[in-house]
């Protein structure tokens, strides 16, 4: 009995400090959800939290495993984000949805955007002003020494080498956004020259006769892939868990720094090269944005700020850290640390965003 | 009094939670957007493949762990500190055993690289190994050896209830050899009372999500796993199919536990009339294979703990590489000072729920002996388990509201996990607590005793082992859930958990391997204990009951 | 015949190396005969009706002879040595029925055809008029009642020999006598050997025993 009271004393304990102790809706308090998978992005956002502290600001990233949470929770449910960290299908729904704040006009870091950068739109998405540029993404493939022969690899290369390296090549499986974006370099690839094509409405356009050839070439080269094309990784961090154990000899990222930034985290073998499918690397952005629901906008706001300022952004760069390419101005990033410089590949813009949900009911259709 | 607080718990934490989940799922089955069309009904059912390989992992998995379990479970009656050997498979997180036995036994994983360092023939991972990263056949093989330990452990505190050895011994005087003797004689009861168990194992393997995610088919993928996929696609056609699918998944929860409940009847009737084939096996449950089945378990589940150790503190791990390149201090050391808040989460969400969870159950227990309803369906309790989280935890967010929830969040999160521990403990309890011979009652009574004062000096002390296991047991599911926590604590109660999924997301096991064995240690602490409790710390019996036993 | 020669049992629990429990020179029994063993409790009485069943005994170091109709059943298991036991508790399977527990007692040895081992139970039962309980569980049983179908179940086996252990301690006084006298008449017309191991000196039938200074058994 006694022992029992003794439990229940400790639990209400532990329970009172918890419930009146948490961080309620404290005015410094912001919320920021942020897919937690990167121990990069988490040091890095861990130095953020430090750097906001001295302006009176608690940063807390809430690690989630994938955005789409957020997203369920904006949609259908109730969140507390002040900000989120997203791109492509997850905006697009969530655009849709109208609940995001539009506060590009607010933010006055944006007029150091780089003018060359395309973030206009996302994924093909007119932002419309509802999200913040925050990092480039450069669609790139990375492989072991000697699987391919040139920098840029073509459809008809990707295809010799997987012949040469039979079972050892794949692709995250669409609807997964680097699968999605394996297929649309592939496109671009078979169709160098019909470009424009793609930045059109897919119901605009012959759909069915221009994507034949991709799916011609696909059944050519499926059963030449892992496990015979009957099964794909899930995402490219598990592709690349598969590259760095010798299951594939390739992977793919956006991050046009990973094929070094991973090696000095141990995660890749030192050596491996970084391609690009087709000749020009598929470029997006990926963004910030407030929600409508947010409890501290102007906060948020102010962290985005933050965000933005030259030195995040040269520390985000950095490629002994997190690597992701600065959206700000190069001219506002020299500097001395050559590993801070990024170069980027030559790029190419990405396609309308109907072409995104055609390509993937096709895929699914076809191989699932 | 009973039955006041039993109906109050039925309402708070079986009725309105799924009832609040249900509603949702219901009002978008009929909405515009997302409502069940016949599309959708037909491209579920088209997906023959897919259905089949479902019914195919929520039949026969459960069965051979079933079986499996009661083959092995002899080799408890000898020897009962066995038990602990199953603590630390019990503890450590599903999606992290399954990573560690891939490490294991993957193509690229260490057993292949043993094979390449001593004969240099694979100098890449070889394609066609029975155990490959995507398939039916690893789903079955996790869930087996991770739903086998958990029916060894309710067999374990049933067989304290059954007086085996005597049933044993007395079948042999009638002529059953020793293995005939448990098969006939004692599984009927014990599957009688594993029913319930056997139900959230069946509920368990048709739902589960993270372990298709990570080692189960993509294209031919399990519905449950495509059920959340399409949950969080937001499409009209894939939120109408994940709707769609969520109530094909209950449909066939509910035919399969039906099936469920015969198999006991099923068992019993083979048992007892089936002949015998008299083959004098003058084996004992020296029953090598059994023996050795033991053993490897053993060394398997040390293996998984050891090698997420080992890559918890790898710099870089490649094939073909028996050990790390190297190993540093450095990812333990730097995630350390963020550790206390989910750490402090995880524990007191757990003990809180887990309390909680065994004391209502037995609550429901009780009034359920009242009501001497020993024999009706209790299946009904376990229902929060058969609806997809989703839209359960949607459907709360819902009837509670924003307003009910803000400020109030830590403790939602803890009545979230309590509306799962309730089930659990129910289920653990559920064999030994109805089966409890009133005799024992009856005769504390004829000493003087009054009714609550039997059920607080006899009857619980007796069923100490029970009510510690499924402390034990409601501990760690506590422990494992992520999407409640997320979802209602609205980032104010991470929790180990939390952080290791989405820390896993991106596929580097290094660090999850390191949050997995951080979610491992307090149940495994919790599970020795629960061990050292019911077998005594030295193991052996006193001298009175051994002297009871033989004189 | 049940005879049992040279039998040395020395107990191996802790904090006793090795020490004599008990000795038996020589014991026949014949058939239909009821040898009583009596002593008190914690003298190893059920160990020696344990040795004799032949379960393991795990604290425990024995050796003797056991021949059974002059068949040394010492190194055969429970099953194959066809003796029938009755312990003080149990003795039915709470989880089966009176006709199931019947059955499952003659599955094993019985030739009979499942029909005719279900006729053969019942006429049993009727000879003490228990025919009513068939289809019943255990526990609606009196304690005379259950004791009886215990019985009848353990003869339903078709044992060689029989070992009782206090089978009748727990019942009470008028209702003792009536089910002792049935069980040895049962035993005698069977021609069955019987072990019976008691403290009670109301309950002991036929030769009797006891345990001396020595820790030998020896005629009273």
């Amino acid at each position: 009995m006694r022992v029992l009271a003794l439990i229940t004393l400790v639990l209400l304990t532990l329970f009172g400090t918890t419930l009146f102790g948490t961080p309620q809706a404290k005015a410094e308090v912001v919320n920021f959800y942020a897919w937690g998978g990167s121990p990069q992005v988490n040091s890095y956002l861990r130095w953020a939290q430090q750097e906001l502290e001295a302006e009176g600001i608690q940063l807390r990233h809430n690690k989630i495993a994938d955005a789409s949470e957020v997203v369920k929770q904006l949609i259908n449910g109730y969140s507390n984000a002040d900000i989120i960290w997203i791109n492509g299908e997850n905006f697009h729904a969530l655009k849709k949805a109208n609940a995001l704040l539009p506060i590009v006009e607010d933010i006055k870091g944006m007029q150091h955007i780089n003018p060359e950068l395309n973030w206009q739109t996302d994924f093909g998405e007119p932002v419309n002003g509802l999200e913040v540029p925050w990092g480039v993404g450069q669609f790139n493939l990375i492989a072991r020494p000697g699987v391919f022969e040139t920098e840029a690899v073509s459809a008809h290369e990707l295809l010799r080498a997987a012949q040469d390296y039979k079972g050892r090549i794949s692709y995250p499986k669409p609807p997964e956004f680097h699968g999605t974006t394996f297929l649309k370099s592939l496109l671009l690839s078979l169709y160098p020259e019909r470009r424009s094509v793609f930045q059109q409405p897919v119901a605009s356009v012959n759909a069915e006769e221009i994507t034949q050839p991709l799916w011609n070439y696909l059944d050519k080269l499926h059963p030449l892939l892992w496990q015979q094309g009957d099964n794909f990784p899930s995402s490219a961090g598990e592709q690349v868990s598969y590259l760095a154990n010798g299951q594939l000899v390739m992977a793919v990222s956006f991050n046009p720094n990973d094929y070094r930034t991973l090696v000095n985290q141990g995660r890749l073998p030192a050596g491996v090269k970084r391609y690009t499918l087709s000749n020009r690397a598929m470029t997006n952005t990926h963004y910030l944005a407030v929600p409508k629901t947010a409890q501290n906008p102007k906060l948020a706001k102010q962290v985005i700020e933050f965000l933005l300022s030259v030195q995040a952004q040269l520390r985000k760069a950095d490629t002994n850290r997190w690597g992701d390419p600065s959206v700000l101005a190069p001219q506002l990033l020299q500097t001395q640390s050559a590993s801070q410089q990024t170069e980027l590949l030559p790029s190419t813009d990405d396609f309308h965003a109907s072409w995104q949900s055609y390509l993937e009911q096709q895929w699914s259709e076809r191989y699932q | 009094m009973v039955r006041a607080l039993s109906v109050a718990i039925k309402f708070a934490f079986i009725v309105l939670p799924v009832g609040g989940g249900l509603m949702l799922l219901l009002l978008s089955s009929f909405s515009a957007e997302s409502g069940i069309t016949n599309n959708a009904v037909y491209t579920i059912l088209s997906e023959r493949e897919a259905l089949v390989s479902t019914l195919l992992v929520a039949v026969v998995a459960p069965l051979i762990a079933c079986y499996s379990a009661l083959w092995l479970a002899p080799g408890l009656l000898k020897r009962p500190k066995l038990q602990q050997l199953l603590s630390p498979v019990l503890s450590v997180p599903h999606v992290a055993f399954a990573v560690g036995l891939m490490l294991l036994l993957s193509p690229s994983g260490w057993l292949i690289r043993l094979v390449e360092s001593i004969t240099g023939l694979l100098p890449f991972p070889p394609q066609g190994w029975p155990l490959p990263e995507k398939s039916v056949i690893t789903v079955m093989v996790v869930l087996v050896l991770k739903e086998l330990p958990f029916l060894l452990l309710m067999i374990a505190a049933q067989l304290k209830q059954v007086p085996a050895s005597s049933w044993l011994t007395q079948a042999q005087s009638y002529g059953y050899s020793q293995r005939q003797a448990w098969w006939r004689g004692v599984t009927p009861e014990l599957l009688k009372r594993l029913t319930l168990p056997m139900a959230a194992v069946i509920i368990y393997s048709l739902s589960v999500v993270d372990i298709p995610l990570l080692v189960g088919s993509n294209t031919e993928a399990l519905l449950a796993q495509r059920v959340y996929e399409w949950t969080f696609q937001f499409s009209p056609e894939s939120q109408s199919k994940a709707v769609t699918g969520a109530w094909a998944l209950m449909v066939i929860a509910v035919l399969l536990l039906f099936l469920n409940s015969l198999h006991a009847d099923l068992y019993r009737k083979w048992a007892l009339t089936k002949a015998l084939r008299k083959q004098w096996s003058n084996t004992t449950f020296s029953d090598k294979a059994a023996k050795i089945t033991w053993i490897t378990f053993g060394f398997l589940s040390l293996a998984i703990i050891a090698v997420l150790i080992l890559q918890s503190v790898a710099s870089s791990w490649f094939y073909p590489t028996l050990m790390p390149e190297a190993l540093s201090l450095n990812r333990w050391q730097s995630e350390w000072h963020y550790l206390t808040e989910p750490s402090f989460n995880s524990i007191w969400l757990a003990l809180t729920s887990a309390l909680l969870g065994v004391i209502f159950a037995v609550v429901l227990l009780q009034h359920q002996r009242e009501q001497k309803q020993k024999r009706s369906l209790n299946a009904w309790v376990l229902i929060a388990l058969f609806v997809p989280q989703v839209p359960l935890v949607l459907g709360w967010q819902m009837m509670l509201g924003e307003h009910l929830t803000q400020g109030w969040n830590v403790m939602w999160v803890a009545w979230s996990h309590t509306v799962y521990t309730v089930p659990y403990a129910y289920l653990v309890l559920h064999g030994a607590y109805t089966q409890f011979d009133e005799q024992w009652l009856v005769k504390a009574q004829s000493l003087g005793y009054s009714a609550r004062q039997a059920w607080w000096k006899v009857m619980l002390p007796m069923l100490r082992t029970p009510l510690a296991t499924a402390f034990a047991v409601a501990f760690s599911v506590s422990i494992a859930q992520y999407l409640p926590t997320q979802w209602l604590g609205h980032g104010l109660t991470p929790t180990l958990t939390t952080e290791a999924v989405s820390v896993a997301s991106g596929g580097d096991w290094r660090i999850g391997s390191l949050y997995a064995l951080l979610q491992t240690v307090l149940p495994l602490v919790v599970f020795i204990s629960v061990g050292l409790l019911s077998t005594g710390l030295k193991g052996k019996k006193t001298k009175a009951e051994r002297y009871a036993d033989y004189s | 015949m049940l005879t049992i020669r040279n039998l040395v049992i020395f107990s191996e629990m802790t904090g006793s190396s090795n020490r004599l429990l008990l000795r038996l020179n020589s014991l026949d029994i014949k058939p239909g005969e009821v040898v009583t063993l009596m002593g008190p409790s914690g003298v190893g009485k059920s160990t020696l009706l344990r040795w004799v069943l032949g379960e393991p005994l795990p604290n425990f170091s024995a050796e003797g002879e056991l021949t059974l109709n002059n068949n040394d059943i010492g190194q055969l298991s429970v099953a194959q040595r066809r003796i029938g036991m009755m312990f003080q508790k149990g003795g039915l399977f709470p989880h089966m029925t009176v006709a199931e527990n019947c059955l499952f007692a003659q599955k094993p040895r019985s030739t009979l055809n499942r029909k005719a081992q279900a006729e053969k139970a019942m006429s049993m039962l009727s000879t003490l008029g228990l025919n009513d309980k068939w289809n019943h569980y255990p526990h609606s049983l009196s304690g005379g009642q259950y004791s009886r179908i215990s019985l009848l179940c353990a003869l339903l086996a078709e044992p060689k020999a029989m070992l009782l252990d206090e089978p009748f301690s727990a019942l009470d006084a008028n209702l003792k006598e009536e089910v002792r006298d049935w069980t040895f008449q049962q035993l005698k017309e069977n021609k069955i050997p019987t072990l019976l191991v008691t403290h009670d000196r109301t309950d002991a039938h036929g030769r009797i025993l006891t345990v001396n200074e020595d820790k030998e058994i020896v005629d009273d």
